[in-house]
């Protein structure tokens, strides 16, 4: 079949946001941190939720897929691909999962048996590169429908990163800015052409060096360490240019999209980035910068704030959305796609 | 269709595998007729990484050091896309299919496949001797042409499945013990089949040397967790 006479849309999304909130005071309070820095006044950050103890990767993935099968009301034998996305892998017990892919597990768990499942690793901008793939997968007739999962069990992190003196490593701070969360998108085909549009996808890399996760040296799980402040400019430097070529290549008018949501790395991150944004495209119609309880999720990041703003009743059927992507690499790329039909009466 | 233009490999041998990639890569491009700059997409397909690493991609490491396209975006400079795919030793596959839609999103110029693993850390059991193997792809070409692959996770087990554990007593993440999947192989039509313990870069540049011999043009990869892809190359 000819790519282009083959249409997609996304089918439904959903996150599993845990219940229990961690405020920044129990973990980062002003005295805790160099210098009396005070990461909340800094960042905009007030907490992040943190999974249950057994609660890994697989489990977190598994809630937020559940839950977007529910809401598109596809079963496991309709999903003909299954892309794991996460960048933290990691059981609840911190260990990394290596092989085969963890999509594998996922789709096993979830009783999809046909299905091509896989992994793609690109940092936080992981599930942007793989709905872009699955996009084209359905666009080419490849495959019907498309599980795009992710769970990210991350706030290890914060533990590993007091477990050091912060005078000497200060590139552990921005592991503080982190939260658990899952999230899935299901991509089908549609009648109608233009529901998913992507912008051209970037790597900078000369700026690969600025935010590292690896495997701990001293203790179970990963560690991050992160040129913060350097990477943050990375992304400003490029925005304004990024935004105007995005738009164009997109075939989009930037004033008409009704929603526009970018990677929280922190809410005031987000606010330096719309004031370029602002200056660059004109104003925007509605910017849900609300990461303030749920931290950075990493790949899950978008479809975390997508659930909230559900939850918060502010998203309508058709309504056009952006999600802008960053991810340590340096990757950029953006998603626009126009909201499922009966979103109102999603649980 | 994808279709391989040139491709090297070598054992990784005491080098990293940063610099065994680009290395080959250096070397394969310079023996082709396209420039460096012609490449606009580097997928990286492997399983492990110095340390477990887990981001930045090592396809965004590769194209650092190559130093492919690291400026500032304008809108008219030429950019690339790294990014890293992983299905255990099936990844190649999932590399070279990945590849061929997102060079029709980028609308063409050439990809770079780079497969390869290296031993996380010294304290974790490494039975494997890596090859590292490069492979410069477009959609259209002289070359190996990849017809179809399939991928079967029928025979898929969850105790083969491999993790790190944190060992106590030498104080690191190593990687964890899992039970392999013995599958019953059965050989059609001159299929290459290569080990089960074999790590993707070797399962690749067996196939590809054997298939530059003209000895078969179709490859079926069987991973210790029971996963397997078949292929057919024209």
């Amino acid at each position: 079949m000819n790519q282009g006479l083959l249409h997609s849309k996304i089918l439904s999304f959903a996150s599993h946001i845990p219940d229990n909130f961690v405020s920044i005071d129990e973990f980062a309070a002003v005295g805790d941190l160099p210098g009396k820095l005070d990461l909340h006044r800094l960042t905009g950050i007030e907490g992040h939720r943190k999974s249950d103890a057994e609660e890994g990767s697989l489990e977190l993935a598994i809630k937020a897929a559940e839950k977007s099968m529910t809401r598109a009301d596809i079963k496991p034998e309709e999903i003909d691909l299954v892309i794991n996305c996460a960048v933290s892998n990691l059981s609840g017990k911190l260990g990394l999962h290596i092989s085969p892919s963890m999509a594998t597990i996922i789709a096993k768990e979830l009783g999809i048996e046909e299905a091509i499942c896989f992994d793609i690793s690109n940092a936080c901008s992981g599930m942007m590169t793989s709905l872009m793939i699955a996009d084209s997968m359905i666009k080419s007739g490849e495959i019907s429908t498309a599980l795009i999962v992710s769970g990210e069990n991350i706030t290890s992190l914060i533990d590993e990163a007091k477990s050091n003196n912060l005078w000497l490593k200060s590139k552990a701070i921005a592991s503080m800015t982190v939260g658990d969360g899952s999230a899935a998108y299901l991509l089908g085909k549609s009648e109608t052409p233009n529901q998913v549009i992507f912008s051209e996808p970037f790597t900078f890399a000369q700026y690969n060096k600025l935010c590292i996760g690896e495997a701990s040296k001293k203790r179970a799980g990963p560690l991050m360490r992160t040129k913060a402040s350097q990477l943050q400019q990375g992304v400003l430097d490029n925005l304004s240019e990024f935004l105007t070529r995005s738009m164009q290549h997109m075939g989009l008018d930037w004033t008409e999209i009704n929603h526009v949501y970018s990677h929280p790395t922190s809410p005031k991150a987000v606010e330096k980035g719309a004031e370029i944004a602002v200056a660059t495209m004109g104003p925007i119609m509605q910017l849900h910068n609300i990461s303030h309880d749920i931290a950075n999720t990493a790949s899950t990041s978008h479809c975390m704030l997508l659930e909230k703003s559900l939850q918060a009743g502010k998203l309508k059927s058709g309504d056009s959305t952006l999600l802008i992507s960053f991810g340590s690499g340096l990757a950029m790329l953006a998603m626009y796609f126009h909201l499922p039909e009966g979103i109102e009466q999603w649980l | 269709m994808v279709v391989i233009l040139g491709w090297k490999s070598s054992p990784i041998g005491r080098s990293s595998l940063l610099k065994s990639i680009c290395n080959l890569s250096r070397k394969l491009i310079a023996e082709s007729s396209i420039k460096l700059s012609d490449v606009n997409l580097i997928i990286h397909a492997g399983v492990y990484r110095r340390n477990f690493r887990t981001e930045p991609a090592f396809a965004s490491h590769v194209q650092g050091e190559l130093g492919l396209k690291c400026k500032a975006l304008s809108q008219e400079s030429e950019h690339c896309f790294s990014f890293d795919v992983s299905d255990g030793s099936c990844s190649p596959y999932v590399a070279l299919n990945s590849a061929k839609h997102m060079m029709k999103i980028k609308s063409g110029g050439y990809a770079l496949i780079t497969i390869g693993d290296e031993r996380p850390n010294s304290q974790s059991y490494w039975p494997y001797q890596p090859i590292s193997c490069v492979m410069l792809v477009a959609l259209e070409g002289d070359g190996a042409k990849l017809e179809s692959t399939t991928f079967d996770s029928k025979s898929f087990e969850t105790t083969a499945v491999i993790s790190t554990i944190f060992d106590g007593i030498k104080s690191a993440n190593v990687i964890g013990q899992y039970s392999p999947v013995e599958l019953e192989i059965t050989n059609q039509n001159e299929t290459f089949i290569g080990d089960t313990n074999w790590l993707s870069g070797r399962h690749m540049h067996e196939f590809l040397t054997k298939y530059s011999q003209g000895l078969t043009k179709f490859h079926q990869i069987n991973d210790n967790s029971g996963k397997s892809v078949t292929a057919t190359w024209v």
